[in-house]
């Protein structure tokens, strides 16, 4: 049997049994922190949004006293029910969230072409009302509109008299489309869940291993000294790829519980935008598993492996900062290097933009060539015999 | 079969650059087929790197070392089929049962996956595992540990065992176990080599001695040539009169 296969086997069943190393690769990356990142961004959305589709009842004082604006109301999705006599208490209360009152002298006032009174009974302290109010200004201004647009039209008026000025907006920023922060999300979130899903693996396997005094025996056997540590990157690799694809996952099925507006236009956070997100993330993982293997080989117990990888951590974290305030341009340059480029396509990917394939060959071949010199730097450290010492 | 001629290792020292401590200076000596050789020596003398080197994991400075005639740093590889080596400390993986630990070793030397179980098998009931065969190594006993690490020594049917102190830490039954195994395995012809700092443990174990101090080899015989050597009838006076030491002053 092949010593690499071996090695992985035994390793992942060995870490496997460690409940830290599991708890880290299937529960903390893909199901806390997907909750705990996204899940109060897309709540906090939900919340401050107005479904206007959805239809909903308003309370109205006086719903004969205003027939047509009733109608337009429902028209709205806002089907009008009499209030109750005492719907200030109910407001107080939180029972209803809003009520319409049609003063009694609405009707003559309409008529004789004078502005009409409504007015718009809410609790500004409690959040539903506030929407329900938000939603009925919305409704009523379309109202005030239309009628004066017609108002103008019956007394042969051209309304446009009164719109002066016509401004239109040209924006020839281009491919700089601001992309909110939610863009990056998704990358930084794996970024995060790849490395703690690695970290105990990559410990327990290197010095760990030199701390039990397990790798002499091992180093030992008849075969060859790369063997060891592409069998160990292998089952690293297997439980940072892990730690990638759940958290893909369960984001997927967060932002599909998000209405498609919400976003705005132009913001796509759809399969297509997973589906880069896991090609950016293989090469990624692919560095990532060396970068802690590496870190974690060179510490000389698992205590200084520790210390030195959750400093080693913040390194790829400081692309995602960086990106946070300076202007990165996307150039053959900038897509070579590690994190970076992942970053730079994730963010033209949610911004609904066509991704060129030199793109993709080009942050794989970075990602690629980084993973392939760490890895080496470690082969090179199993063959001395500093790695007993 | 092993031969060391003349070795010497030096390591840096801890927290400085240029400063070297020589773990052995001149160690020289042969260990039969059929007996089992003891390096007896106090704790420091180099017992350790000297058993390193034959096991290939360091490098000697000077010197050299075969073993069924293969040299250790020009055919590692080869020198890696004949040798079982079982380190101070038994090295075994916490997490997995013992005859993981054992079958895990078997597939790293080649065998399949049947053969494997067969022979883990076989060395569980020669090695008395049974009652903790599927037990996770975790809290085992030092004598359980050891038996395990040995099984994974022998797992691949080596002609040279190399031990690192392999009764320290064991209780009485235990090390008695141990070495009527050791003898077993002598009778079927293995060349074992055995380190210690305890005199009684060589003396009723080892069919040769050789004496190890301050990283030399200062005498290397069988235990009557010792004796005879020395001229004490005792092998603790022989061993004291051996590393250059006044019999009066240890009294």
């Amino acid at each position: 049997m092949n010593p690499i296969w071996t090695i992985f086997k035994k390793e992942v069943r060995d870490n496997v049994r460690d409940k830290r190393s599991l708890f880290f690769a299937v529960l903390y990356g893909p199901v806390l922190m997907p909750l705990l990142m996204i899940g109060p961004l897309l709540l906090g959305m939900h919340r401050n949004s107005i479904d206007f589709e959805e239809p909903k009842t308003i309370a109205v004082v006086g719903v004969e006293r205003a027939a047509h604006l009733m109608q337009f109301l429902k028209a709205n999705n806002l089907d009008a029910q009499e209030a109750p006599d005492d719907f200030q208490q109910e407001i107080e209360a939180g029972r209803i969230d809003a009520v319409l009152e049609i003063p009694t002298v609405f009707d003559d006032r309409f008529r004789a072409a004078q502005p009409a009174d409504v007015l718009i009974h809410y609790d500004e302290s409690d959040e539903d009302s506030r929407k329900l109010k938000r939603q009925l200004t919305a409704i009523l201004d379309r109202y005030d509109r239309t009628l004066r647009q017609l108002r103008f039209q019956a007394r042969g008026i051209d309304p446009r008299i009164f719109e002066p000025l016509n401004v239109v907006e040209n924006d020839l920023s281009g491919e700089g489309l601001e992309v909110p922060f939610i863009a990056y999300i998704v990358p930084f979130l794996l970024l995060y869940s790849m490395m703690m899903g690695g970290f105990y693996l990559a410990v327990d396997t290197t010095a760990g291993e030199r701390e039990r005094q397990s790798l002499e025996p091992l180093l030992s056997l008849p075969m060859s000294r790369i063997s060891p540590v592409l069998g160990k990157y292998a089952a690293v690799f297997f439980f940072v790829i892990l730690s990638m694809v759940l958290p893909l996952i369960t984001s997927y099925a967060l932002f599909s519980f998000l209405p498609a507006d919400l976003l705005g236009s132009g913001i796509d956070f759809g399969p297509h935008t997973f589906l880069v997100a896991f090609v950016l993330g293989v090469p990624l993982a692919l560095l990532i598993t060396a970068f802690l293997l590496t870190v974690a080989a060179f510490a000389r117990n698992t205590k200084e492996a520790q210390t030195h990888l959750s400093l080693a951590m913040m390194v790829p974290l400081v692309p995602f900062f960086l990106l946070q305030f300076m202007n990165v341009p996307t150039q053959t340059v900038t897509l070579l290097i590690p994190i970076i480029s992942q970053f730079k396509i994730m963010e033209m990917a949610v911004a609904s933009q066509a991704i060129p394939v030199t793109h993709f060959l080009l942050t794989t071949a970075g990602s690629v060539l980084a993973a392939v010199i760490l890895l080496g730097a470690t082969i090179g450290l199993y063959q001395r015999e500093r790695i007993l010492l | 079969m092993i031969k060391a001629t003349a070795l010497s290792k030096s390591f840096r020292r801890q927290g400085s650059r240029k400063d070297r401590v020589q773990a052995v200076s001149d160690v020289s000596f042969e260990a039969g087929n059929g007996q089992i050789t003891g390096l007896l020596g106090p704790n420091g003398a180099g017992k350790s790197t000297t058993l390193r080197i034959l096991a290939t994991l360091i490098q000697p400075d000077n010197g050299s070392a075969e073993i069924d005639g293969f040299d250790v740093t020009e055919a590692p590889q080869a020198v890696r089929r004949q040798i079982g080596f079982l380190p101070h400390n038994s090295g075994l993986y916490p997490r997995l049962t013992a005859r993981e630990n054992i079958a895990y070793y078997a597939e790293l030397c080649g065998l399949d996956a049947r053969q494997s179980r067969m022979k883990t098998g076989e060395l569980i009931e020669r090695l008395s595992m049974r009652g903790f065969a599927d037990r996770r190594a975790e809290g085992f006993s030092q004598g359980q540990r050891t038996k395990v690490a040995l099984g994974r020594a022998l797992i691949h049917e080596p002609s040279t065992l190399i031990l690192d102190e392999p009764t320290n830490g064991l209780d009485v039954m235990a090390t008695r176990q141990l070495r009527s195994i050791l003898r077993q395995l002598r009778d079927e012809g293995h060349c074992i080599l055995l380190s210690s700092h305890i005199m009684q443990e060589v003396s009723m174990l080892c069919d040769h001695v050789a004496i190890i101090s301050d990283g030399r080899v200062a005498l290397a015989d069988s235990i009557d040539g010792i004796r005879e050597r020395t001229g004490q009838a005792d092998l603790e006076d022989a061993f004291v009169v051996a590393i250059g030491g006044r019999l009066e002053a240890t009294e």
